[in-house]
């Protein structure tokens, strides 16, 4: 049946910012549904806040809006464009509830938009835990006994015939927020509150414990005409107790008979029947292992994280198919762009195991407890594949660059080793491990964990294997080196192990003629032969790329780009993007893209991004079994942030071509001490700094430097234990930790220039002329992680000559370092004078933001400089500064962790970001503030409370909102300032005494902001609760002067009149056209030129 | 590193592939070297449904999803009490399996039913050997094994009919089953139980015959419909069944399913031939035509009906592979017949067709009626 007749364009809503739940998983699937709809010759509109996505990018949609993800400017986008049809499924639970709204609301209605994909009024069955519930009865599947309730008392009432442990999920929340398991009764009255208030409609489920049971997820097609396919199955190692987020994952499922499995995929089809989707979804059950009996979960009827994964594992492009199938086509129709030769209605079989490890980041969040439960607490994850579990699982443990080399031992207080089997966490895996060692067997360790006795098995075979290694002399036979790579042992594990170099063990290793081969992800087991360049590597015996590469014989030159590795905070989506713009701009050269990544998540890891695709860890014996096989002309290291650069100098010193800034440069930009040598030499200025690696050295040094100071580790990213301390007094308390986490046991210690205005730059080079990308200029004082700071485009505040002065020195320190590619540097500013901080030698991660604020893909321009084409001075010589406004803001995670402060400093916390784009500075930063998530309601309370120094600053921005009617809460202190300058205010003491205190309010909803600025060590402790209050509740809570501001004079600029939204390819076309511009001007061209 | 003994398999074109011996051949004593045609089946689960299909009467059975017995073997499961392949080769042969309701090891099923396997062999290196060249014969034998010796062997055999494969494998299920209402005579060349099972789901009496059956004694036994079953090898070695079966046309209502369905084409008049390495797996997709619907279905043959049947009287064909475009069925309504290259009973693979047994059987009341 061909398409639906009378759609020629399409709207589609993207996720908006990374957040916990919510990550770039709906960049990858977008972007290939974007590009699936526009080769059906439609118009695609899209709205996403995210600039460091691809579908953002201005070539993806015909139409993009870099608006927040509202409702407000969801309608006035539609009022605009007037799109034919709405595609709800691809931006994750936020489109869907943004498009449930824009239909309820009538607006669809009202401008004649169709929905796609979806039955509104059926997925609102599926998604409401209890419209669910019947939805399965009525299909004849079973669910766990259950019920919904919309108050305490019937909260109570349930309770009684349910029993604990019990399970509380609030209704329309995102990734399980504010959902959890309840073991006593004060637990799930806490519990049961808290899921009342975040659920939009005020209602929980209640539901037996279906705790330790085995999880699997089936990913399901369904076309209009019912046609239905399974496109992969997973199983999850840990079981249910754990979000599948947070959980191993495995796919194929390992332990169910045909018989079982073919249960549950008749019981999938009868669920996407009875919601009717035309499209993908996912379909989650748990089975009981004693008895076999099997249970519904839950459906998700959109792409998702599983999909996204699912794609990865199979090679079946579910977001492209989900698309078309949403127009109409069936799945006869399609074709298997893998196999051409067979359609879309095909099951994937797979000849090899994909594993599944997420990412935490629980070291970034003081205050944390790292146990997992029913809410993703994972940032990002990774994907390994072998011919066995093992193989797949010891890839993946390298994959996740927490420096393991394979199932390594992760010491453990034998004391904890029980617990930490029974209560999930991120190190269980290494407490199995643990509890072998000790001597306790599979039938204890499962009754403890509940992880099925086949994983554990494969487990122990790991751990016995390792003895066998240990007990083993190096080198060892060929035949038991043969069976080690088999097994998924590194060259590195083994090293470790025989207490040789891993130089050492790959030498013997390829001295007995034992390689690793490549073989393809081709979706049919062999049974095909598959076109599509989708590669893993592994110990086994025959490469299927040596005899393909024979038939086909390339000749164009082929360049490696290295990956950025899993998500993680301080390395997210914005590397993915440049690893993506990289690959493209290679193939847009006519030469071949080779990606090697091992995040199932992005885009980069596409095959349709690159010419081939090799999907393994970032390491540097995958890398180099990439680089033998391959014979690439080079390796491109500088996209993917710090983990292909940490990569740099052993692939070079084995013979790798680096292609881009080389090894010396490099270190000169990372080693603290030859790069203030440098910038001594280019006379450019620099925070006086000095390196301690002792308790005594750090307290005279920091004596001799003067206060306030930045302790840090030396070569971090994201300000990993990177702290601020501003007297001698917190110096001492902060020192030892600091130490402790130190590698190299050694810290910096750097002066902080306090009340600096931070500016962070990108550039572009070829060796020998120099374009500045962008001067973004941070809206917060210096002290807070660039990536947790607001900037903005062009800059704000800054005087022309200060900016010229930037630019200058980051032209000369580019040229210094004989940069090829691009490079980041920071710089801090006060009184006129201008100090650099920090020089990155790579893409950074405001490149997808500056690249958006400037309508240019400088990662394309640095990828073909690189590539060594010369930079057009003509073109980019004079540096962009668009006529309109381009605001960033971050965006954190901390309403997943009610337990931390979420007040900002120089640890890196954020998960990822939102632009604003307005007339105005104002108008781009207040739809930031919406992007972000941010409401303030008209007439809501407003608290406030900052240290003496800060008070007089506040007076006027708190008088403009209460004159926008906001109501003013404050503590006595700041009430006085604030009436003496005519301000009403509500009087409320921090602690409650006997009266109503800040928290009773907060907790109450009386209070919609908080803002609250610190300024010692002691008063960020003393208001700490308040924070923590705020954080728990969702209230928005303002640390910085800036922020505060800017929020102000936004929700002014916003009560002048409706939003204007205007898309990002309108904004663009507004900058000069290069031709037009005058090119004999500007001093960073001169200087250009001198060279 | 594995404690099995060293083993190999080489095929008929020279190719050697080395692994350890497991299951039967890893015992002292075993009786090797083993031959049989090397066929690939690319279903993810169901291996033990596989192992005992008797229509793997004679062949090494090379699964491709790499690790095989992770769940055992469940007595549920076996579609014939003892196994029918020559040999099992896999990937990685699990040791341990996920515990479960009636579960024991599949290794150790192997030993007491005498089936050979080969483990630790790059199966897809094989897969894809049998994907460029076609279906080839080989021999398994242990290390002491010459090579020559198994070349020789693989060289010097074929999948004929001296090897009697239909004859070996029918049988042992006959049987009456009592039903409701209804009866249903099932033709056994090696037939499955899930064959049977689904027959029996309808609620007609069902008694199984050899496929030594003489036609007469199912129209002089009055039943509704008969199935002709699933069995292994080239329709064209069983020339007496399909002059059988050719005496039941237009007679009685008549499901023809994988052999059964060729044997039925063949009794047409319809021609066979084999396919470059056949389809053996649970994900092959199938259009129908009368609806334009896709199912996914189970399939394990090498041989298939030429596309020509189309071309008899009365003939139309119902089914085709979405993957290949050879045929998967056909349907001739006025000599009551229905016929599928698939499998509609599944075991293993989707249930996506099971729908064939009930459709079948209310066609054969209606043409039942009409008759008298």
């Amino acid at each position: 049946m061909p398409r639906l007749e009378g759609i020629r364009s399409v709207m589609v809503i993207g996720s908006g910012p990374i957040v916990i739940g919510q990550g770039c998983e709906f960049d990858y699937s977008g972007t290939q549904a974007i590009r699936a709809l526009r080769e059906e010759g439609l118009r695609v509109v899209l709205i996403n806040s995210n600039p460091a996505t691809i579908m953002t990018d201005p070539d993806m949609a015909d139409a993009t809006y870099l608006e927040p993800l509202t409702f407000d400017a969801c309608r006035a986008i539609i009022e605009k464009e007037r799109p034919d049809v709405l595609l709800p499924t691809l931006g994750g639970q936020t489109a869907l509830n943004l498009s449930m709204e824009l239909s309820d609301s009538g607006v669809l209605e009202e401008f004649g938009v169709r929905l796609i994909g979806v039955d509104l009024n059926a997925i609102r069955r599926a998604e409401d835990r209890s419209g669910f519930k019947v939805l399965c009865e009525e299909a004849g599947l079973d669910t766990p006994r259950s019920a919904v309730v919309h108050s305490i008392e019937e909260a109570m009432h349930a309770l009684d015939l349910l029993g604990l442990p019990a399970i509380i999920r609030p209704s329309f929340t995102l990734g399980g927020s504010g959902s959890g398991m309840a073991r006593t009764r004060e637990d799930f009255v806490r519990i049961v509150k808290t899921g009342l208030r975040k659920s939009p409609v005020h209602e929980v489920l209640i539901e037996e414990s279906i705790e330790g049971w085995k999880e699997f997820e089936l990913e399901v097609m369904r076309d209009r005409d019912g046609n239905h396919v399974v496109v992969c199955s997973i199983e999850n190692l840990d079981p249910m107790g754990v979000h599948t987020g947070d959980s191993i994952t495995v796919a194929p499922v390992q332990t169910l008979r045909d018989r079982e499995y073919q249960l549950m995929r008749d019981a999938a089809f009868s669920i996407m029947d009875a919601v009717g989707i035309w499209g993908g979804a996912n379909v989650q059950f748990a089975v009981e292992p004693a008895t076999g009996r099997m249970t519904v979960i839950e459906m998700n009827p959109r792409v998702s994280r599983s999909s996204a994964l699912a794609s990865k594992a199979t090679g079946y492009p579910i977001a492209k198919v989900a698309a078309r199938l949403a127009l109409g086509y069936t799945l006869a129709e399609l074709p298997n762009d893998v196999v051409g030769t067979i359609p879309a209605a095909f099951e994937p079989s797979l000849d090899y195991v994909v594993v599944k490890i997420p990412r935490w980041n629980f070291e970034k969040f003081r205050g944390v407890e790292d146990v997992l439960g029913s809410q993703m607490q994972s940032i990002g994850e990774v994907m390994a594949l072998g011919r066995t579990f093992n193989e797949a699982l010891q890839k993946a443990l390298r994959s996740l660059e927490s420096d393991w080399a394979g199932f390594d031992t992760v010491e453990l207080a034998p004391a904890d080793l029980e617990r930490l089997l029974s209560t999930p966490s991120s190190m269980r895996l290494f407490a199995v491990k643990a509890a072998y060692t000790a001597g306790l067997d599979t039938a204890r360790i499962h009754e403890l964990s509940r992880i099925d006795p086949w994983f554990l098995e494969n487990l122990r075979g790991l751990v016995e294997f390792e003895k066998r290694v240990r007990a083993q002399a190096f080198p060892p036979t060929r035949e038991f080196m043969r069976a080690a790579k088999r097994f998924g042992f590194s060259d590195r594990q083994l090293a470790g192990l025989w207490g040789v170099g891993e130089d050492d063990v790959t030498a013997a290793r390829e001295g007995m003629d034992i390689h690793p081969v490549v073989k393809m992800v081709d979706t049919c087991a062999g049974e095909f032969e598959a076109r599509t360049p989708y590669y893993y590597i592994v110990y086994d015996d025959e490469c299927d790329v040596e005899s393909d590469a024979r038939r086909s014989r390339q000749a164009k030159k082929k360049v490696v780009i290295l990956g950025s590795g899993p998500n993680r905070i301080g390395q997210g989506i914005e590397f993915d993007y440049c690893c993506v713009h990289a690959a493209m701009a290679v193939r847009e050269m006519g030469c071949e893209s080779i990606m090697v990544n091992c995040n199932p998540e992005t885009v980069s890891t596409d095959f349709d991004i690159s010419d081939r695709l090799y999907f393994e860890p970032v390491s540097y014996e995958h890398v180099m079994a990439v680089v033998r096989k391959e014979k690439p002309a080079g390796v491109i290291f500088q996209f993917g942030g710090q983990t292909p650069l940490k990569l740099l100098h052993r692939l070079a010193a084995a013979g790798v071509t680096v292609l881009g800034t080389g090894v010396e440069s490099v270190d000169r930009a990372e080693d603290r001490e030859r790069c203030h040598e440098l910038m001594n030499e280019l006379g450019i200025m620099h925070p006086p700094c000095a390196f301690a690696s002792s308790r005594e050295a750090a307290v005279r040094e920091a004596a001799k430097i003067g206060y306030p100071l930045l302790l840090r580790p030396p070569y971090v990213l994201g300000g990993r234990s990177m702290e601020l301390v501003r007297s001698e007094e917190e110096i001492l308390e902060s020192i030892d930790s600091a130490l402790r986490s130190s590698e190299s046991r050694a810290l910096m210690i750097d002066k902080f220039i306090e009340g600096a205005v931070e500016v962070d730059v990108d550039c572009v080079s070829d060796g020998e002329n120099v374009v500045i990308a962008g001067v973004m200029e941070h809206m917060e004082e210096a002290g807070i992680h660039s990536g947790d700071s607001s900037c903005v485009i062009p800059p704000l505040a800054l005087e022309e000559e200060i900016i010229a002065e930037i630019k200058r020195q980051t032209v000369r320190i580019a040229r210094a370092l004989n940069l090829v590619g691009m490079m980041n540097a920071q710089f801090a500013i006060k009184d006129n004078r201008i100090y650099c901080f920090e020089i990155n030698p790579r893409a950074s991660r405001t490149v997808p933001y500056v690249s958006k604020a400037t309508g240019v893909q400088w990662v394309k321009l640095a990828t073909r400089a690189i590539m060594g084409e010369k930079l057009d001075m003509q073109r980019y010589g004079e540096t962009i500064m668009p006529d309109y406004m381009s605001v960033k803001v971050p965006v954190f995670p901390f309403e997943k962790f009610p337990g931390v402060d979420s007040i900002l400093g120089p640890e890196m916390r954020s998960t990822g970001e939102v632009m604003g784009i307005g007339e105005t500075f104002d108008e781009a930063f207040i739809k930031a503030q919406f992007a972000a998530g941010y409401r303030l309601p008209k007439g809501a309370g407003v608290f406030i409370s900052v240290a003496n120094r800060y008070k007089r600053k506040v007076i006027f921005p708190v008088k403009a909102l209460r004159e926008m009617g906001y109501h003013i809460v404050a503590t006595p202190g700041m009430a006085k300032v604030l009436r003496s300058h005519g301000v009403p205010v509500r009087v409320v003491h921090k602690l409650s005494e006997g009266d109503q205190g800040i928290i009773d309010m907060v907790e109450a909803g009386e209070v919609h902001l908080v803002v609250n600025m610190a300024w010692s060590r002691k008063s960020i402790e003393d208001d700490k609760f308040i924070r923590l209050a705020a954080n728990k509740m969702k209230v928005q809570c303002i640390t910085t002067m800036a922020g505060f501001h800017a929020l102000v004079l936004g929700l002014q600029t916003l009560s002048g009149g409706p939003l204007h939204v205007e898309s990002i390819q309108n904004y663009n076309a507004r900058l000069a056209k290069p031709a037009a511009r005058e090119t004999a001007q500007g001093e960073v061209r001169a200087a250009g030129e001198a060279a | 590193m594995n404690a099995r003994p060293r083993g190999k398999m080489i095929l008929a074109d020279g190719t050697r592939y080395e692994g350890f011996l497991t299951g039967a051949a890893a015992r002292a004593g075993w009786n090797g070297p083993v031959w049989g045609e090397v066929v690939f089946n690319t279903s993810m689960t169901g291996y033990q449904e596989v192992i005992t299909d008797p229509s793997y009467a004679g062949q090494i059975v090379v699964m491709t999803y790499p690790q095989i017995g992770n769940y055992g073997v469940t007595v549920d499961d076996n579609e014939k009490s003892a196994t029918a392949a020559r040999a099992l080769v896999v990937r990685d042969l699990q040791e341990f399996f996920s515990p479960g309701p009636g579960r024991t090891s599949l290794e150790a099923f192997m030993v007491k039913q005498s089936l050979p396997g080969l483990t630790d062999v790059d199966t897809r290196a094989i897969t894809r050997r049998i994907r460029d060249k076609g279906a080839v014969v080989a021999a398994i034998g242990g290390a002491d094994a010459r090579d020559e010796d198994l070349l020789e062997l693989a060289r010097s055999k074929r999948l004929d009919r001296a090897e009697r494969l239909v004859a070996n494998v029918s049988g042992t299920l006959n049987a009456v089953h009592a039903g409701e209402s209804g009866r249903a005579a099932v033709i056994d060349l090696g037939v499955k139980k899930s064959i049977v099972d689904n027959v029996r789901r309808l609620g007609v009496t069902t008694q199984v015959f050899d496929a030594d059956f003489r036609a007469k004694d199912i129209l002089d036994g009055g039943f509704d419909f008969v199935v002709v079953s699933n069995g292994p090898g080239d329709p064209a070695d069983i020339p007496e069944v399909v002059e059988q079966v050719n005496q039941l046309i237009g007679r009685t209502p008549m499901l023809g399913i994988c052999l059964g369905h060729q044997l039925i084409a063949c009794a047409l008049g319809a021609e066979t031939y084999k396919l470059k390495f056949g389809h053996h797996g649970a994900n092959q997709p199938v259009i129908d035509h009368r609806t334009s619907q896709v199912f996914i279905t189970s399939q394990n043959h090498n041989f298939a009906v030429s596309d020509d049947i189309a071309d008899h009287a009365g003939v139309t064909i119902t089914y085709t592979n979405a993957a290949d475009g050879t045929l998967e069925g056909f349907i001739d309504e006025h000599r009551k017949i229905e016929c599928v290259q698939f499998h509609p009973e599944a075991s293993p693979g989707p249930h996506d067709c099971r729908f064939i047994f009930d459709r079948f059987y209310e066609k054969a009341k209606e043409w039942n009626h009409a008759q008298a």
